[in-house]
């Protein structure tokens, strides 16, 4: 059951933080930059492209969201057969905190599969960060009642949102590479480049925070077995992600664009990002600290 | 790092998953419990158990036992397990009839808010 429940967690984390990410990318912080892209002649094929990986994350996402329901049904009463037996599943929905949070989040889940291409991008936009921020309560932010257990969960809100952003646009990147298509690919990678220091800046200030209130150190004890182990396997992940964005920073800057280069660069650099979000699909399972 | 390399570290990764997978995963500690492990007490009309985080009482269970050397151990019947309602660390458990005095050994499997589960045992006794 724990390897199932890991292995929603990862599809489903994964999904949902690309479908807002790549939203942000296209609708929000590069709308202008991709204007001439929208109009070229490749325009039309990356947008189908692009329209394709939204619906299959969104399938992916929901399917994912019922998997990790059902396990954790099946998990919580020990037994295999609680997985499709109604009344469990019904029992952890009402029951439980992460069932009060499940109802909202399959419920934001669906909607954005039925108004996906039906409202326009920034409204979307909109859904699929909902769709990420009620991931936030789940998981280790549920440990503590009162305001510190509040805080957690908007400092795990803020980590999200950053994550989302810094893999959509990694994604994103590695498509516009790929393709000719009249964007001014310098303007973008410095214009990411700089949003990418804010972005890193959020995601390590609110990663320290995380692992301070879980752990009550700065790092777990033991520091490289269970929960230290895979914290450092994520951290170093994310090390490997901060030298290619460093590197590539640096080719973004030289007189010509080095784009072979830079498309191996950036797709190192997605490579790690999902070691990292496996990472952290196995953390949210461990026990951050031994008592 | 090179691709050969980073695909190691991912099998290693997998590796680690199904490895830590079988071991215990301890979130809800038990903190305190009233009566108190092993000590003797007039019969209680509850129990109450004090958790390090808060407990989910729908999957929460707790097993009570008369546990008296020479006859066979006596399940007792448990009409409430509920957390309390200003404070979901501590689960109440209400026992269906009174406890008439001996070793009584309790069995708690709690599932903590953020769904991990936990487990262990600890015995009292009741005097006459």
């Amino acid at each position: 059951m724990h390897e199932g429940l890991i292995l929603c967690r990862f599809i489903h984390f994964g999904a949902v933080l690309l479908l807002f990410g790549v939203g942000a990318f296209r609708s929000l912080l590069f709308a202008r930059h991709l204007l001439p892209f929208e109009a070229s002649p490749a325009g039309p094929r990356l947008s189908r492209v692009l329209g394709w990986l939204a619906a299959i994350a969104l399938a992916s996402a929901l399917a994912s969201a019922l998997a990790w329901l059902m396990l954790t049904a099946a998990y919580l009463s020990s037994d295999w057969s609680s997985a499709i037996d109604a009344s469990t599943v019904r029992l952890v929905l009402s029951g439980t905190w992460f069932g009060h949070v499940w109802v909202v989040h399959l419920l934001l889940n669906a909607l954005v599969v039925i108004l996906n291409r039906r409202v326009r991008p920034r409204a979307l936009l909109t859904l699929n960060a909902l769709l990420l921020l009620t991931l936030a309560p789940v998981g280790h932010g549920a440990m503590f009642d009162g305001l510190k257990g509040q805080l957690l969960i908007l400092n795990q809100m803020l980590h999200l949102l950053g994550v989302g952003t810094w893999l959509g646009g990694l994604l994103m990147l590695a498509l516009l590479m790929r393709a000719d298509h009249g964007v001014d690919l310098v303007a973008v990678l410095r214009r990411f480049s700089g949003i990418g220091y804010g972005l890193v800046a959020l995601i390590i200030a609110t990663g320290l925070i995380n692992v301070r209130a879980l752990s009550g150190g700065f790092w777990p004890e033991p520091a490289f077995a269970g929960f230290g182990l895979v914290l450092a396997v994520k951290v170093s992940m994310v090390g490997g992600m901060l030298v290619l964005a460093a590197l590539n920073r640096q080719l973004a800057h030289g007189a010509d664009l080095p784009l072979a280069r830079l498309r191996l660069s950036v797709s190192l650099e997605c490579l790690f990002g999902a070691g990292a979000l496996a990472a952290v699909s196995l953390l949210g399972t461990l026990p951050p600290m031994l008592a | 790092m090179s691709a050969h390399r980073f695909k190691h570290a991912l099998s290693c990764l997998s590796l680690l998953a199904c490895l830590t997978s079988t071991a215990a995963f301890a979130h809800a500690h038990l903190e305190s419990q009233q009566p108190a492990a092993d000590s003797e007490v007039s019969a209680p009309k509850e129990l109450r158990l004090t958790f390090s985080e808060g407990v989910e009482d729908t999957f929460t269970k707790v097993v009570i036992s008369l546990d008296a050397p020479d006859t066979p151990t006596e399940i007792i019947q448990t009409r409430n397990v509920q957390t309390d309602p200003n404070d979901q660390k501590v689960l109440i458990v209400t026992p269906a009839m009174p406890m008439v005095p001996g070793t009584y050994k309790v069995e708690w499997h709690a599932v903590s808010v953020d769904t991990h589960k936990s487990e262990g045992t600890y015995r009292f006794q009741v005097t006459p």
